[in-house]
């Protein structure tokens, strides 16, 4: 029973981060059609501040300070990456180019972490205050996670219902031309959306530094499972990538547990191909009307 | 106006297609560059520079692989180095675990590859480009942790060790037999790239990846010739496979890592997709000149790889080969074939059969009660409709009011919600827009699906293989030697409209359903287009539906004429029974001075 317990508490935990990961994707690809394969490689560099920087508690200001400093950082980090990304797309007829240069900037981020910190996988330790559940005491990381997956997704409903550039970051999902001739800055708006979605993956990377593996072999692997969670969730419905999200860290957590962390990534190819071949447009899919 | 002067008619058709010119040129440039590579490096004795040379010629292979994927059929695959990572790991196991003789193991180790690549790509019958890509790379990612959880049968633990055999004999000098094969499969899969590209499964294979709707009413099969588009590229990429274990020996988990995938796509990227020298100047650039040359900035490869890939992309959006060759078209002045094509020697050709009205049953299609919404839109809400034999039917009616979705509708590219859809005596409301094409039912669409790197005739060839006896065969086979020297992307847009029109009644169509094909043609062309649709009509007792805003075209040409509004058909009748029906005329107030 309580091997239960704790296998669900850090299932969801988990699959808290992949959420928010996923709604990462889901913004950039919204507003851009753009799926970032560098998402990955911020929340890791989240990790690294941490590492490197962050006090031990969540009592020490510091810790508070170094968070900003960290999604500050990052969030521009990301919006420059948008800047290159899109670049390319506005000048040639290529609406391809983008997978190209988001792995790039992929394995330009990891290069250089790989030259500045080496191969080696970094530990973090969890600066929450544990919490009691049934018996046990759980790590705090998991609780913060669940608590701001729901905060950034009601923050993320409000700004885009009621902030007049959350309204336009609608409508570049609806039509990105139509919202061009209208006036909006697509480019900068777009930007934006990168470094929004940089934001949320820095603070899953620094409040859940002590659950991840933090190396730079290990980005990708965040976008894949981001990646298939969005897609289970519809792409581009962040409600969907929530449910999506927590049920998957579930899954990913029993398997690891029944069968090795070497079946992780398996169990998630076997997922995303079984998806794909029978409901493509996800459980929670939105469907587009389609242009003939 | 171009011309045509009539010839004899041409020698049967060859079995294997010829190769194009240019593609040819290059592909023996390719090749002897290949050759000369390794033979020097052969004859220099340098035993390090020959092993490079070979592991580039089995990269070499795989990305050709990988650029028939990417470049004809617009798909992508992460998972390239994966599958030849389960070729090599197949015949190492079959060669010194199973010991089996070694044609069986490369057999079996092809096969491995095969299944693998196809296994990992069985999404691409349902999804295709960027899901691909991220599935492919799941797969790569997964595959060593699979060996791994596999680690009794696999040995992952210590790898595979394989000793040497006769492959490594001398054949004369020092050339092995080992060294004969992977030259002799690199330019295997040069010319492999050359001839897809030359094919009509080549031209199809591009059709599918740019527009599947536009393959789908050709009555091919997108999702399947995805499939197969990674049935050849895996099984380049099992060749290599099955030629590094030759080479190297040698296999763990760790061997064949998303690096080598990631390292094969950017070959074929930066290289130059689409060109046969691209995998060529890609292996180059990315695996020789970083391993051979500057071997001491091995840890900083993966910060070059990405720079170059950004820089590629900002400035050569089509790789090397690509930029090279824009380069010397721009200073070569090139004498471009006018970028016209006429209708004229097309339908000079047609023969002049009358099918009599007695063989054809009256009625073709009939649409009853079809409704369709797309979330709160309701664009169809009942159309009802019902088209005669050899008829020319025209749908007229305001913007929005539901002509598209009701042509998507007849051919499938829309399942209706309601409603049913009937096509000669069948019902096909259920029925894919692939069977309904194969059916007969053909269509074009508003913007024509033309493919700017095909020639014209390329571009009219590309969907099944027309039976030979189909009316318009003859005469297409008149203008094929001139119209395959005019490049698709000179052609102005009313004659790619034209091109459109050809491809699908060369797939001799029952019914031919034609969104907007008077749009952006000239006065001539339009008189040139009606005399077309009628001798089609008369010669082949095809029927032509066709949704059209040129009203005075309508009302000259069509034999009936259904008008649509609010998602339903309003009004149906003759030009003549129509001009003055009242409840129509608030709809088209310029149309009453239309002379008959």
């Amino acid at each position: 029973m309580q091997e239960l317990v704790i296998l669900l508490v850090r299932g969801i935990g988990t699959g808290a981060l992949f959420a928010l990961v996923a709604v990462s994707l889901n913004l950039i690809y919204n507003a851009s059609g753009v799926f970032n394969f560098a998402q990955g490689q911020f929340l890791i560099l989240a990790g690294v501040a941490a590492f490197f920087w962050s006090p031990s508690t969540i009592a020490d200001p510091m810790w508070w300070v170094v968070l900003i400093l960290v999604v500050v950082v990052i969030a521009a980090l990301a919006a420059l990456q948008g800047a290159l990304t899109l670049a390319p797309m506005r000048s040639s007829l290529d609406q391809h180019s983008w997978i190209i240069t988001t792995i790039a900037a992929s394995i330009i981020l990891g290069a250089i972490m790989l030259l500045t910190i080496g191969p080696r996988s970094i530990t973090v330790g969890d600066p929450f205050p544990t919490f009691p559940l049934v018996g046990t005491k759980a790590p705090g990381a998991y609780l913060a996670l669940i608590v701001f997956l729901v905060l950034v997704l009601f923050l993320l409903r409000w700004y885009q219902r009621r902030m007049l550039s959350g309204l336009a970051l609608n409508a570049l999902s609806q039509d990105v031309d139509a919202a061009r001739t209208a006036g909006v800055h697509t480019l900068r708006l777009q930007m934006l959306a990168f470094a929004i979605a940089g934001a949320i993956t820095a603070v899953a990377g620094y409040f859940g530094a002590s659950l991840i593996s933090i190396s730079e072999s290990q980005a990708l692997h965040y976008v894949i499972f981001g990646f298939t969670v969005a897609v289970v969730g519809g792409l581009g419905n962040n409600v969907g990538a929530v449910f999506a999200g927590l049920a998957f860290g579930v899954v990913l957590m029993s398997v690891s547990y029944f069968f090795g962390g070497d079946a992780e990534l398996p169990a998630t190819l076997l997922l995303i191909v079984a998806v794909l071949m029978l409901k493509p447009q996800g459980i929670f899919g939105r469907l587009h009307a389609r242009r003939v | 106006m171009t011309t045509i002067t009539t010839e004899p008619k041409s020698a049967p058709r060859k079995r294997l297609p010829r190769l194009r010119r240019a593609l040819s040129r290059e592909a023996l440039f390719s090749s002897l560059i290949v050759l000369l590579g390794v033979a020097a490096v052969t004859l220099s004795g340098d035993l390090y520079w020959r092993q490079l040379l070979l592991i580039a010629c089995l990269y070499l292979i795989a990305a050709n692989g990988l650029n028939l994927l990417r470049a004809q059929a617009e798909q992508m695959s992460f998972g390239q180095g994966a599958v030849m990572g389960v070729a090599a790991y197949v015949t190492a196991l079959a060669t010194s675990v199973w010991n089996l003789p070694g044609a069986v193991a490369v057999l079996l180790g092809l096969l491995g590859g095969m299944l693998a690549g196809l296994l990992m790509a069985l999404p691409a019958l349902r999804v295709q480009g960027y899901y691909l890509g991220f599935v492919t790379m799941a797969a790569a990612l997964a595959l060593p942790h699979i060996y791994f959880l596999l680690k009794d049968q696999t040995k992952a633990v210590t790898g595979v060790n394989v000793p040497p055999s006769w492959i490594h004999d001398a054949v004369f000098g020092n050339v092995t037999w080992l060294t004969l094969g992977v030259v002799l499969c690199a330019i295997g899969s040069i010319y492999l790239v050359a001839l897809v590209r030359s094919s009509r499964f080549g031209r199809r294979l591009k059709i599918a990846g740019v527009s599947p709707e536009a393959a789908a009413t050709l009555g091919l099969r997108p999702g399947t010739l995805r499939l197969e588009a990674f049935a050849v590229s895996s099984l380049c990429a099992s060749v290599a496979g099955v030629l590094y274990i030759g080479l190297i020996q040698y296999i763990a988990p760790g061997s064949f890592t998303l690096t080598l995938s990631i390292l094969l796509f950017f070959i074929v990227i930066i290289g130059g997709p689409g060109t046969i020298a691209g995998p060529l100047a890609g292996v180059v650039l990315l695996y020789l000149v970083p391993d051979g040359l500057l071997s001491s900035l091995l840890d900083y490869r993966l910060l070059v790889y990405g720079l170059i890939a950004f820089i590629v992309m900002f400035f050569i959006p089509d790789g090397i080969v690509g930029g090279v060759r824009r380069l010397i078209r721009r200073m070569r002045p090139h004498v471009a074939n006018s970028g016209v094509i006429s209708l004229e020697p097309v339908i000079e050709g047609m023969p002049r059969v009358e099918v009599s009205a007695s063989e054809r049953p009256d009625r073709l299609l009939r649409v009853e009660g079809v409704t369709k919404s797309f979330g709160k839109v309701q664009a169809l809400s009942g159309a009802t409709l019902e088209i005669g034999t050899g008829t020319l039917h025209a749908i007229v009616g305001p913007n929005g009011s539901g002509k598209t979705t009701l042509l998507n509708a007849i051919s499938g590219l829309i399942r209706p919600d309601s409603g049913t859809i009937e096509f000669a005596g069948r019902d096909v409301t259920r029925e894919s827009a692939t069977n309904r094409a194969r059916a007969g039912l053909a269509r074009t669409f508003q913007t024509p699906r033309v493919i700017p790197e095909f020639s014209v005739w390329e571009n009219i060839d590309c969907g099944r293989t027309p039976e030979a006896h189909a009316p318009i065969a003859d005469s297409l086979r008149e203008v094929r030697a001139q119209w395959d020297t005019i490049s698709a992307s000179t052609l102005p847009h009313g004659q790619r409209r034209f091109l459109e029109v050809l491809r699908v009644l060369n797939q001799s169509p029952k019914l031919l359903a034609l969104d907007e094909p008077a749009a952006g043609l000239s006065r001539s062309e339009r008189q040139e287009f009606v005399r077309l649709l009628r001798i089609v009509i008369e010669s082949t007792g095809a029927t032509v539906l066709m949704v059209e805003h040129d009203l005075d075209l309508v009302w000259s040409a069509a034999d009936v004429i259904s008008v649509v509004d609010g998602g339903r058909v309003i009004a149906h009748g003759t030009p003549s029974e129509l001009r003055h029906s009242p409840e129509i005329a608030h709809l088209f107030t310029g149309v009453t001075h239309v002379e008959g």
